[in-house]
């Protein structure tokens, strides 16, 4: 046999070698990494429902969540979380595409002002139509929701400012605009809060090209605010709740993913200190055969998010001393051993605040 | 049938209440009984026990209060069970000092620089709050389906906390953090109460109890509690307050008397 690229390439480029005959805790799609994560490191976070997920387990393994946006001391926790805060790094709810951070970034420095203000509900509760779940009940009034506004779009720039890492997670690439000045909602208007307005709510399915240079745009923006920052995207491997294209669910949220790990594969390219990571992969490899998810066949299920998050430990978390460390994952075999009993014993999932599933609450 | 007989039940609010009626013959000033119960250190111990895991009431009360409350005699019974809710939260100031608005009260505190919380949060820490306060009236309906109105506490006196509040002993710590951080200015007490009472109400409501607000003869036009009303320490009222509250209970007792023999 002559010399070719494949002989003698490590075990991890062969399908036959490195998914195949694994168990499924044991497939990592990792290879290497360009930086690691310091547990002092901020590490903020935003995206799909699915970077939730990530929040919630950076805290548990001992990194440092960078949450700007605390809910006032005098709020027990649990309520705090109800209504949103500490679940995202500042309270700007699920951003699904890359549009919308986009979109977001501008807003917080005053480059973008929406004419969608405020929508009023009949009991004059206030409504922020780009992040409409965010109150339970709503705001009580102009008054209290511009000074909620004005004191998120605060943290958001904090965030962008103080932040070391910024994960963020693509969700999808369906959208609806205000056809006015382009703003962009993160749910169709009429669903969560608001009135879907015919005449100047749009429906856009981005392309590969727009959410390229979406996401640049986005992430030159926070570079330029705050020049060492390093990214890490990921792809939700959430489906899609609903589509408004006149096609099969299934069709869309094939092209939406695609289109969105495609983008994520241009934008790493382009931009040093942004790595991909692999969550997309390693909930819906077919070497999982469907076992992260849910009953829905849409939640992913806790033990399909610890396998990532021990994936992403394992390789970010940086090898340090004592008990400031971030906690490294056990050892692949007690893993195993773990998580199949969870896996045996339920398809347990842990809820998120996902403002899609609004779509189909008919 | 004989004379009506109100029994109270609760906490320390009630003491305007008693007050008066040790000063007075409830029976020759008002034309009804007065009987009260005070879940309070040394009259009742909180009046449930934890065994096997479950709410045991305590037998003493338990006793004491169903035969307090049997016959007709007996036409509703009177509680006063939520009212330390608001004076509790709203004593003393908070290290990150913070306001909220009303549905009709958009003014500031003060000119500190206050965080703005939610009024959908605040009324959601109030029920919090509140909530814990249910099982007192799950014990008096264990005891009877005869109507139960609960009292709403006095309202703040316009500066009173801030006259009274360094003295006066608020419990472990409290006195700590009134020193480093200050009493709550007037109006934030009052949207407190407001608060509380509007949630008070609407929790009540929910559990069939019907509500009695602070006469309007003990208050001012802005709706604080009247000086000559006030007890001395911020928090409760004085036995004046307690007899305008026996009238207005008196007078429902009254126009029950006169339904029942009409």
């Amino acid at each position: 046999m002559s010399e070719n690229p494949y002989r003698n390439a490590p075990d991890y480029r062969f399908w036959r070698k490195s998914v195949a005959p694994l168990p499924l805790h044991d497939v990592d799609p990792v290879v290497a990494n360009a930086f690691g994560i310091q547990n002092s490191d901020k590490v903020a976070t935003a995206g799909s429902c699915f970077a939730q997920h990530m929040a919630r387990h950076l805290s548990m393994n001992g990194f440092s969540y960078f949450v700007t946006e605390p809910a006032h001391p005098t709020i027990p926790p649990n309520l705090a979380a109800e209504f949103n805060y500490g679940i995202f790094s500042a309270r700007y709810g699920n951003i699904y595409t890359a549009r919308q951070l986009l979109q977001l970034l501008r807003r917080a420095y005053g480059q973008f002002v929406p004419i969608d203000d405020c929508w009023v509900d009949a009991s004059g509760s206030c409504f922020d139509p780009f992040r409409p779940q965010i109150q339970k009940g709503g705001f009580a009034n102009r008054a209290e929701f511009g000074i909620d506004r004005e004191k998120h779009l605060g943290k958001v720039r904090q965030m962008v400012e103080q932040m070391d890492v910024f994960v963020f997670t693509l969700g999808l690439t369906e959208a609806w605009i205000d056809d006015r000045d382009g703003a962009v909602y993160p749910i169709c208007p009429g669903t969560a809060a608001g009135t879907f307005d015919p005449g100047r709510h749009k429906f856009r399915n981005f392309r590969v090209h727009d959410v390229i240079e979406d996401m640049s745009t986005a992430l030159k923006f926070i570079r330029d605010r705050n020049p060492a920052v390093k990214f890490i995207l990921t792809v939700s491997p959430v489906p899609l709740v609903a589509t408004a294209e006149d096609r099969h669910v299934v069709v869309s949220n094939t092209y939406s993913k695609s289109c969105l790990r495609v983008a994520c594969e241009e934008v790493v390219a382009a931009f040093p200190d942004c790595e991909y990571f692999p969550s997309y992969e390693i909930i819906t490899g077919n070497f999982t055969r469907g076992m992260y998810f849910a009953d829905d066949l849409r939640s992913v299920t806790e033990p399909g998010v610890q396998h990532v998050m021990n994936i992403f430990m394992r390789h970010y978390a940086s090898p340090l001393s004592g008990d400031a460390a971030p906690r490294l994952p056990p050892p692949a075999e007690q893993q195993r051993q773990e998580q199949e009993e969870q896996h045996l014993s339920s398809k347990a999932y842990i809820a998120t605040v996902c403002d899609e599933e609004a779509l189909a609450s008919e | 049938m004989g004379m009506n007989t109100i029994v109270y039940f609760g906490n320390s609010h009630l003491l305007a209440l008693r007050r008066r009626c040790l000063e007075v013959d409830p029976a020759s000033a008002y034309g009804v009984q007065a009987k009260f119960f005070l879940a309070l250190q040394g009259f009742y111990e909180r009046p449930w026990r934890i065994e096997d895991n479950r709410f045991v009431w305590d037998e003493a009360l338990t006793r004491d209060m169903s035969a307090a409350i049997t016959g007709d005699e007996v036409p509703f019974i009177v509680t006063s069970l939520f009212n330390n809710m608001w004076s509790i939260r709203a004593t003393f100031d908070n290290a990150v000092p913070y306001d909220f608005f009303l549905e009709d009260c958009e003014a500031p505190a003060d000119d500190l620089p206050r965080e703005i919380i939610p009024l959908s949060l605040m009324r959601s820490l109030a029920r919090l709050e509140l909530d814990s306060i249910r099982m007192w009236f799950e014990f008096v309906r264990s005891l009877t389906d005869k109507p139960i109105y609960e009292l709403i506490g006095p309202p703040p006196v316009d500066l009173g906390a801030n006259r009274y509040g360094p003295t006066r002993h608020f419990g472990d710590g409290a006195s700590e953090q009134i020193e480093k951080f200050g009493i709550m200015p007037p109006l934030l007490r009052k949207k407190h109460w407001l608060l509380f009472m509007r949630e008070t109400t609407k929790l009540c409501g929910e559990l069939g109890v019907a509500t009695l607000t602070p006469p309007a003869n003990t208050m001012d036009s802005e709706g604080n509690l009247l000086v000559s009303m006030e007890s001395g320490d911020s928090l409760h009222a004085n036995p004046l307050y307690g007899h305008r509250v026996l009238e207005s209970v008196a007078n429902i007792a009254h126009t029950f008397q006169q339904s029942r023999s009409g």
